[in-house]
């Protein structure tokens, strides 16, 4: 089952929680912290709703947790995405693509299996997407890749439509992502599409 | 002479990337006439420079940059450093936080031995190619290995402040140490964490493994009457005793073609292995009563020590040992003052070795008269692994060559997943490729 987007409008403040952002990755290490340099690049009340988790690498118990709460985002930064790419992928759509293919991972199990296990532990489908922005370069010191640094913009939009809330800080300007929902490569992006109608999971 | 060499390769076999392993790197076997020549863990991630970033530093600041090395160990990083430091500077820290320590460490054994014995390798023996197809057969495994997991990084969360790269562990103890009423949150769960550990040996031991016996040196660190975390002296099954701080005048890192980690070797030449197996084999004595009892009553010394494929039941043994240690250590522990206690700088080499969840890990610094570090060298678990690791390969290939290239690959990752590979911290990662050319 493919999950699907509410496209109604959401109040912006005081809300109740909307979903959990899991932001995956190494600030020290390039491009791969750009899921937590996204998340700073928010005005505050572009997260209403939202709980952020920072984390270096996901967790199967991270997810776990963040799924009693309602809806999951696990943002990340990947490797087989050109640089400043934003894809996103929701989880049924992971879990089914990744059944085929050797997936490379420098979490503790690759994020389709980590969604896949919570699934079977909850035994529910988990609600969510991973939203994921191509990584140029991961070195250990190094800064964000200037195509990663300009794409932090969009990849913060996605990451809070795919939460379900409004990126108000994001600049109006910037392209937004599309969903990916075609079998086989993962890989999305793309021009604005509803850009003024924020989305929430709806399962 | 290179080319000529070139030439007279007859074929390689390429794993591209080596699946459940932490990290990232690759395989690539070279056969010559039938017999595998080169056998070459590659790992390819950039060089990470963290004995670079932590000169001109203070000993604390070096605490917290050494814990970004790796997700998954973080704290073998720091107690290492923190121990090199202390001795170097002559600091004395009470019982209680030693103690502490341990408990802080055996989170982090426990966490990563969960992971890698349900998460990671027994899909192996049980016929599944992931944890999430094994889940669907065998759900109450990868329940209880994640309330193991769960637990251990509660341990670690509660005394270092948080799971992944703790931050209270100080030169002369730790910024802040939980009460009483904390651990007690912490002790209601490990007499279950006991009771599950037990019931993972058991499972374990009647697990089947392929034949592959080895005899290559085991190192590790060996403490009389107790087993080692922290503390001990350096040891091999081939008669070396050191004192910890004294690794490198035995050993040495080399680079190597191909790959972003330094490889360690004995001073002639020699490959080795450390981690649970080479522990059980030098400190099996030290165990805790609970581990010594199930080690010896299904019969898993020599397996564990001849054979990679048990290190799954070395894991599950040490798993008792570190949920039964804990729950001896919150049961005796008893705050006394400050949990920091006063200390001074003094220039010169500081260095120490401890027991990673992998294995025997190395710190030495050079610490100038200001107090900063002028040098370092930091020799992780699975860079020392790595000779071993390529030796076994190249024996154990011959058998697998004949097989269809799907299960070949997935016979010779099972085999590198028996030494639970950090490639995080030896830089990281596995990609298998077998090259072939015709003469």
């Amino acid at each position: 089952m493919i999950a699907t987007l509410d496209r109604r409008p959401l109040s912006s403040t005081r809300r109740p929680l909307v979903a959990t952002v899991i932001a995956c990755g190494a600030p020290d290490r390039g491009d791969d912290g750009a899921a937590a340099a996204a998340i700073a690049t928010l005005d505050p009340e572009g997260l209403a709703g939202i709980r952020v988790r920072i984390v270096n690498h996901l967790r199967v118990e991270e997810l776990l947790d963040a799924a009693e709460l309602g809806p999951v985002v696990v943002a990340d930064a990947a490797v087989g995405l050109p640089a400043g790419v934003v894809a996103v992928i929701p989880f049924d759509h992971l879990v089914r693509v990744a059944r085929n293919v050797r997936v490379r991972s420098s979490h503790e199990m690759p994020v389709a299996d980590a969604v896949g296990l919570a699934e079977m532990l909850l035994r529910r489908p988990l609600a969510g997407a991973v939203v994921a922005l191509g990584a140029g370069t991961v070195a250990h010191g190094a800064p964000l890749s200037e195509p990663v640094r300009a794409a932090l913009p969009r990849f913060a939009l996605a990451i809070v439509r795919a939460a379900g809330g409004e990126a108000r800080s994001t600049p109006a300007s910037v392209p937004e992502p599309r969903t990916c929902r075609t079998a086989g490569d993962p890989v999305t992006a793309g021009p604005p599409r509803d850009r003024e109608r924020p989305a929430r999971w709806d399962r | 002479m290179e080319a000529i060499e070139e030439r007279a390769i007859d074929a390689t076999f390429d794993v591209e990337y080596v699946t459940r392993v932490e990290g990232e790197g690759s395989l690539r076997l070279r056969i010559r006439g039938g017999d595998v020549v080169e056998a070459r863990l590659s790992i390819f991630e950039a060089p990470r420079y963290f004995e670079r970033l932590v000169v001109g530093r203070t000993p604390d600041e070096v605490l917290d940059i050494v814990s970004r090395i790796c997700g998954i160990c973080p704290v073998a990083y720091q107690m290492t450093a923190v121990r090199a430091f202390e001795h170097a500077f002559g600091i004395e820290v009470d019982p209680s936080i030693a103690e502490l320590r341990n408990l802080f460490y055996a989170g982090e054994w426990i966490q990563s031995h969960a992971l890698h014995v349900f998460l990671l390798h027994a899909p192996d023996f049980l016929g599944y190619p992931s944890a999430l197809a094994m889940a669907a057969d065998h759900r109450e495994l990868v329940e209880r290995g994640l309330r193991l997991k769960r637990l251990g990084n509660d341990i670690m969360a509660l005394l270092g402040g948080r799971a992944i790269h703790p931050v209270s562990i100080r030169v002369g103890g730790f910024s802040r140490v939980p009460r009483r009423a904390q651990l007690a949150g912490i002790r209601a769960r490990l007499d279950e964490a006991v009771d599950d550990s037990v019931a993972t040996v058991e499972l374990v031991a009647g697990l089947t493994a392929p034949a592959f016996e080895r005899e290559r040196p085991l190192v590790a660190l060996r403490l009389p009457g107790a087993y080692p975390y922290a503390d001990g002296r350096i040891a091999s099954t081939d008669g070396l005793d050191l004192p910890p701080d004294r690794w490198d005048d035995a050993f040495s890192e080399e680079q190597h073609e191909g790959t972003n980690a330094l490889h360690a070797r004995t001073l002639d030449g020699r490959v080795y292995l450390v981690g649970p197996a080479a522990r059980i084999a030098l400190g099996g004595e030290g165990l805790h009563p609970l581990a010594a009892d199930l080690l010896a009553r299904h019969g898993l010394v020599e397996r564990i020590r001849t054979n990679p494929y048990w290190s799954i039941a070395a894991r599950a043994i040490e798993l008792v040992q570190a949920t039964a240690s804990a729950r001896d250590l919150v049961d005796g522990y008893r705050p006394r003052g400050a949990p920091l206690v006063a200390w001074q700088s003094r220039p010169g080499r500081a260095a120490w070795s401890t027991e990673a969840p992998r294995g025997l890990i190395f710190h030495r610094y050079e610490v100038d008269e200001r107090g900063l570090v002028a040098s370092a060298q930091i020799v992780p678990p699975t860079s020392q692994n790595q000779g071993a690791i390529e030796a076994d390969l190249r024996a154990f290939a011959p058998s697998v060559l004949g097989l269809a290239r799907e299960e070949a690959t997935l016979r010779l990752e099972q085999l590198i997943r028996s030494y639970d590979p950090c490639i995080s911290c030896a830089t990281h990662f596995l990609d298998l490729d077998i090259e072939e050319e015709s003469r």
